[in-house]
């Protein structure tokens, strides 16, 4: 059993969820989003985020717009739909449950 | 050294070291095949764009040339192709992600450089059929016997089956899934280093290969241009032969000299040779210019050529096939008398010659005589009415005319009519000469040397009165008819309508 893979899973497992609690309050480009999932070091590489935005996109539950940037190519900014805002609320209150059960336990043993 | 090459990501313009390059677009390649969703693309676009943000916000300020070590360093934020993979069902993950890293992929037929004696084909059959390269090259070499069939096989696949050239295409022909760890195994083993210096190296089996096909060519074409001079000779003798059929050949038909005929042949002939010559240089040495231009001009003059030559000779054919002739055959007589300066009792001395203009008249035709002596002369002695001794000479001289209407198509197509008359006749003048009481004639008859030669006769009759007398040698027994002569000189007179012989005293 590999170590990596199992962390690599846990962290896959929550990280659409993460990602719709950071477009919450505002808009965010691909790097942003990037940076500060990787801040919080639940994003080792990038790759896995993008064909997960374009998952998250295609369900409609986030939407994008392009904006020109001064420093690079022009910037695709994701917004959270009101389908999104419904799903993530649903999340949160699954993540609220979860974690609570996780705490439960661990702190058991 | 390194070659850079330009490349333009999302927009973006950057120089990159050429293994770098060669190493990002494997990457890419590689994360393509790890993706998938329907919208690959798309996916892709927002990579590309996330790697030119990296790369311009790594570039040496200095160089400005993205390096291997900048490769490197994006592919590591970035993560492995399998990092791509998002799984639907996170139960399945772990099943879904060892069957991607090792879920043997459908081969790809490449051919195969690394491995090539010619152009890699049978190596690259080998890998598509996992199969050891050699068995593939004992069929080949097998099949050459059939007909050299093979070499035929062996080259069409060469043209159809594209080459290996990245370090993906490698993969894909041994059919290992791209993925980054199989990319830098491949980088370790140092094929795509190969496939760089490919391109490059000069001298390999198959410039040699061109170099061989390219003289061959060449040679062969050079032994057709010679042998193309011939081709005019060849016809020329072939015209001679042609007796009722080019013999009417008329330059005014199609207002044409021969030769011309004979020239667009040879340029029909030589041209495809040169032609073969010149794609032999393009083959052996792709580096002569204007090759193709010659080419071009030559093989215009060619279709100019071969087409001046088709319609001369469909011309000639048509005109001998719709060919009318009107012959018209007769004897022309002609009589000519001449009075012999004889005295009333005066003997003739009658004597023969052998015609002179026999000897002098050396003309072209057939075995450098023109005329021809067809017969022997036959002389009558007659009695003369008219009391005085004469000559007369009757020659029937035969002549043939054959008008010949060629119908022959001019350029615009259109059917003319050309008239050729033939005519046969020309005998020469019977030839005598009268000096005092001698009267010297010809021993032969001349006439032009032809088919109708035989047709032509002269009759020589001599006239003298009774009171006259003719002396001929014995000699010349066989030009005079009706009398026997004998040995020695004979003297002749008419008695009573009769010519006898006379005593050579009783005259004198």
């Amino acid at each position: 059993m590999n170590i990596e893979n199992t962390k690599a899973q846990m962290r896959k497992g929550i990280l659409e969820f993460c990602i719709l609690s950071l477009l919450k309050d505002k808009d965010c480009y691909t790097s942003e989003i990037l940076n500060m999932l990787k801040d919080a070091k639940l994003l080792v590489v990038e790759g896995t985020i993008y064909p997960l935005l374009t998952r998250l996109k295609n369900d409609e539950l986030l939407s994008y717009r392009w904006e020109e940037s001064t420093s690079g190519p022009p910037r695709k900014y994701y917004r959270l739909t009101d389908q999104g805002d419904l799903f993530l609320k649903e999340l949160a209150v699954t993540w609220e449950e979860l974690s609570d059960a996780v705490n439960i336990i661990t702190k058991k043993q | 050294m390194n070659k850079t090459v330009t490349i333009n990501i999302a927009g973006l313009v950057f120089h990159i070291d050429e293994d770098a390059y060669n190493k990002l677009d494997s990457y890419i390649n590689a994360v393509r095949n790890s993706i998938q969703q329907d919208e690959k693309e798309e996916i892709i676009a927002d990579i590309e764009a996330r790697i030119a943000e990296l790369f311009s916000e790594r570039i040496d300020s200095q160089t400005g040339v993205i390096r291997m070590s900048n490769v490197d360093e994006i592919i590591n934020i970035m993560g492995k192709p399998e990092d791509y993979i998002i799984e639907e069902e996170t139960f399945d993950s772990k099943k879904n992600f060892q069957s991607s890293v090792n879920f043997k992929q459908p081969r790809k037929v490449y051919r195969d450089g690394d491995k090539r004696i010619l152009g890699g084909v049978c190596a690259g059959l080998g890998h598509y059929l996992n199969v050891d390269v050699v068995w593939i090259r004992i069929i080949f070499v097998l099949l050459f016997f059939l007909y050299g069939l093979s070499t035929l096989v062996y080259f069409i696949l060469w043209i159809i089956i594209p080459k290996a050239r990245t370090v993906a295409d490698v993969l894909e022909m041994k059919g290992e899934p791209v993925n980054i760890s199989n990319i830098e195994k491949q980088f370790r083993q140092g094929i795509s280093h190969s496939y760089q210096t490919l391109k490059t190296n000069g001298k390999s089996a198959a410039d040699i290969i061109r170099k061989i096909i390219g003289i061959t060519l060449i040679v062969f074409g050079a032994m057709g241009t010679f042998g193309s001079f011939f081709v005019p000779f060849a016809f020329n003798h072939q015209h001679n032969r042609m007796s009722d059929s080019m013999l009417y050949y008329n330059d005014s038909i199609w207002g044409l000299p021969f030769w011309t005929l004979s020239l667009s042949l040879f340029l029909v002939s030589c041209l495809l040779f040169v032609l073969l010559i010149l794609l032999g240089v393009k083959i052996a040495y792709p580096k002569v210019k204007h090759i193709g231009l010659i080419a071009i001009v030559l093989g215009l003059i060619w279709a100019v050529a071969l087409f001046f030559f088709t319609y001369g000779m469909i011309n000639t054919n048509i005109s001998q096939l719709k060919s009318k002739k009107t012959i018209s055959e007769s004897l022309e007589k002609k009589i000519s008398q001449a009075d012999l300066m004889l005295g009333t009792n005066d003997t003739l001395k009658l004597i023969f010659d052998k015609d002179s203009r026999i000897f002098t008249i050396n003309d072209t035709v057939t075995n450098g005589y023109k005329y021809g002596e067809i017969d022997d002369v036959e002389v009558k002695i007659l009695e003369s009415t008219i009391g005085k001794a004469y000559i007369e000479i009757e020659e029937n001289l035969f002549t043939k005319s054959s008008d010949h209407y060629f119908h022959h198509l001019s350029v615009l197509g259109k059917t003319k009519t050309t008239v050729a008359t033939v005519k046969f006749s020309n005998t020469l003048n019977y030839n005598y000469s009268i000096k005092n009481d001698t009267l010297a004639l010809s021993n032969a008859i001349l006439a032009t040397l032809n088919e109708f030669t035989e047709e032509n006769e002269v009759k020589v009759k001599v006239f003298i009165t009774p009171e006259q007398t003719v002396k001929i040698s014995g000699r010349d027994e066989d030009y005079i008819e009706d009398v026997d002569l004998e040995p020695g000189t004979n003297y002749y007179r008419f008695n009573r309508g009769k010519l006898k012989y006379i005593n050579n005293d009783i005259i004198n």
